[in-house]
């Protein structure tokens, strides 16, 4: 195991009372794919969007114990702008692709909105280069200035990604990004994170078995906002040595 | 047997169902198209270019000498104006402060009350409660000042274009927040977490994201507020006064008399309507029809703009 990106230490989540998540501990690795695989409602989600601080609006939400992202706490973190930093350093796509209702440029400017002192000709250069990496720059050749709603999910997914990517991205948190998308496009996009891996880390939620196999280096296996199981993704799907991990694989939870 | 009986039953019970709903359906269209035809026949014979574009006379009564209704048609889109002005801003933070601030707080609790009571108050009372606080003399800007012999300000006359502006602002800032309300709450909150992810801040989301997207519904919502505005009596009555030309410095449509004018009476196609309905001093039937008829064609034509602007929010939303 190479260098730590993100370290979750002992982190319990309360919404208003109820808990979601409890002493949860995860390492992951510099330069490589993470996955949450589990149940529904076991705190996948939570905990990927505890990362970025993505639930601090939610009213009744506490975190205890500490996450660390690139050596930084993030938790204590007090002013806003730290926050901001720290997010857009984070890419984050969701289940469904939420592209503006603007043209597939605009959207890839979006996250220089406020950056008056940028110049249009390098963001327009840094977008081009971005949206070769996933594979759209060619695709789109001629409808850069259409709208972006007008493409198909796969495609409007992987622009998502281009967007993500346009700020200086070390991180991706995806929250099950393929779970709207056709075979074709799930595989498109699977194999886009298997190239990016090489440069930054990954983690990603998903109810796919089979994705999460063919794409995970590491895997952790949470119930009822436990970590039952976690390590390497072979490991644990080939031999699992806890009875609700295998019954989970097998299909019986 | 019983099986049979009750398959009847239920075909029946769907025609009923079917034949009331049918039934209330053609009695609403009814009702709509007998206002609209009665005002039609009465008030077309009043419609002429000189009746749209004269000033009404001293002697409304005479059906030779009237003139028209240039000023109520111009004081109803000045109003309508002036009471947008107020109403958006006031009316677009609200709905802002509401979804996006106030959470389930009391704040919010007691904001939504206090507009869930004002839209219960009728509009003269609203009226009433204008012309008393804008007649105060710190008010004096709305309109124009009372003066004593001795040039000293005694009060402020209360009644204006600003003053009826603000009254009808308050009338219908629950009504256009309300809907601005729904509008935003109607956005996916996928780009609103989308954009914090991307590092913008909870305003610019409001500003850059949220609101285009609600463009549509906040535009409605404003444009049903004028239609509010237009359609109301009773603050005109009370807080801009029945006096149906233009008052103030003379010619009001010079643009240095235009503040002046803000700030002194006029009348608008509703108070114009009351004077020369059969109740009002004027007593002038065709002419009441007459200005019906307009300020029933702008209303629609407003309603049609909202329906468009609505249609056209919509296709461009596809943001689920
Ligand atoms: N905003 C919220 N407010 C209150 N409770 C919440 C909130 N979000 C999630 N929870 C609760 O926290 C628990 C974990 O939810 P979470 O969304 O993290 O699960 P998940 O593993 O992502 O599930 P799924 O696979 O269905 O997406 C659930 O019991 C859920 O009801
Ligand atoms: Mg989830």
């Amino acid at each position: 195991m190479g260098e730590i990106f993100v370290k979750v230490e002992n982190v319990d989540v309360l919404y208003k009372d109820k808990p979601a998540l409890h002493d949860v501990n995860i390492d992951v690795s510099k330069d490589a794919i993470y996955s949450f695989i589990g149940p529904s409602g076991c705190g996948k989600t939570t905990l990927l969007r505890s990362i970025n601080r993505m639930n601090d609006e939610i009213p009744g939400f506490r975190l205890y114990g500490k996450i660390f992202v690139d050596g930084n706490s993030v938790y204590e973190m007090k002013k806003q702008k730290e926050i901001r930093l720290l997010r857009k350093g984070i890419g984050m796509i969701f289940q469904r692709p939420n592209l503006l209702p603007k043209t597939v440029m605009q959207n890839m400017f979006f996250p220089y909105e406020e950056h008056y002192h940028v110049n249009k000709r390098e963001l327009a250069e840094l977008a081009g280069e971005k949206l070769r990496i996933v594979g759209l720059a060619d695709e789109l050749k001629g409808r850069l200035h259409s709208p972006a709603q007008k493409l198909s999910g796969g495609q409007q997914q992987r622009l998502c990604i281009a967007r993500a990517l346009m700020l200086d991205t070390k991180l991706l948190l995806l929250d099950e990004p393929c779970s709207s998308l056709d075979p074709i496009s799930t595989y498109q996009i699977e194999g886009l994170l298997t190239e990016l891996k090489a440069s930054r880390t990954i983690v990603i939620v998903t109810h796919n078995m089979e994705q999460s196999r063919r794409i995970s280096d590491f895997t952790a296996f949470f119930h009822e906002g436990r970590i039952i199981e976690k390590g390497s993704a072979m490991q644990i799907f080939s031999h699992p040595t806890e009875e609700l991990t295998q019954r989970y694989i097998r299909g019986d939870i | 047997m019983k099986c049979l009986r009750k398959i009847k039953n239920r075909r029946i019970a769907s025609i009923v169902g079917y034949a009331s709903s049918w039934i209330s359906m053609a009695m609403v269209a009814c009702v709509c198209l007998l206002i609209l035809l009665v005002v039609f026949i009465n008030g077309k014979s009043a419609i002429s270019i000189p009746f749209l574009i004269e000033e009404p006379s001293a002697s409304v009564m005479d059906p030779e000498a009237m003139g028209g209704i240039s000023t109520p048609l111009i004081g109803t889109m000045i109003l309508t104006a002036v009471g947008t002005a107020a109403a958006f801003p006031i009316s677009l933070s609200t709905a802002v402060f509401m979804v996006y601030y106030a959470k389930k707080g009391l704040a919010g609790a007691s904001i939504g009350l206090a507009t869930d009571i004002l839209a219960g108050i009728p509009t003269i009372v609203i009226g009433l409660f204008a012309l008393a606080v804008f007649t105060d003399p710190a008010f004096t800007f709305l309109s124009t000042p009372v003066q004593n012999d001795g040039g000293v300000v005694l009060k402020a006359y209360g009644k204006s274009f600003l003053s009826a502006g603000a009254a009808m602002a308050a009338m219908i800032l629950p009504f256009v927040a309300k809907a601005m309300y729904e509008a935003l709450s109607r956005t996916p909150q996928s780009h609103f977490d989308g954009s914090l992810a991307l590092g913008a801040t909870k305003w610019q989301t409001i500003r850059k994201v949220s609101i285009p997207a609600a463009r549509g519904g906040i535009v409605t919502g404003m444009i049903l507020g004028m239609g509010r505005i237009m359609g109301d009596t009773a603050i005109v009555w009370l807080a801009l006064g029945g006096s149906l030309r233009m008052t103030g410095r003379q010619p009001w449509h010079r643009p240095e008399n235009w503040i002046d004018a803000l700030r002194n009476t006029g009348s608008t196609l509703t108070s114009y309507i009351y004077y020369t309905s059969p109740v009002g001093e004027g007593n002038n039937l065709e002419a009441a029809f007459g200005a019906s008829l307009v300020l029933i064609c702008v209303i629609i034509a407003l309603n049609a703009a909202a329906a468009l602007i609505g249609s056209i929010g919509d296709s461009k939303k596809g943001w689920q």
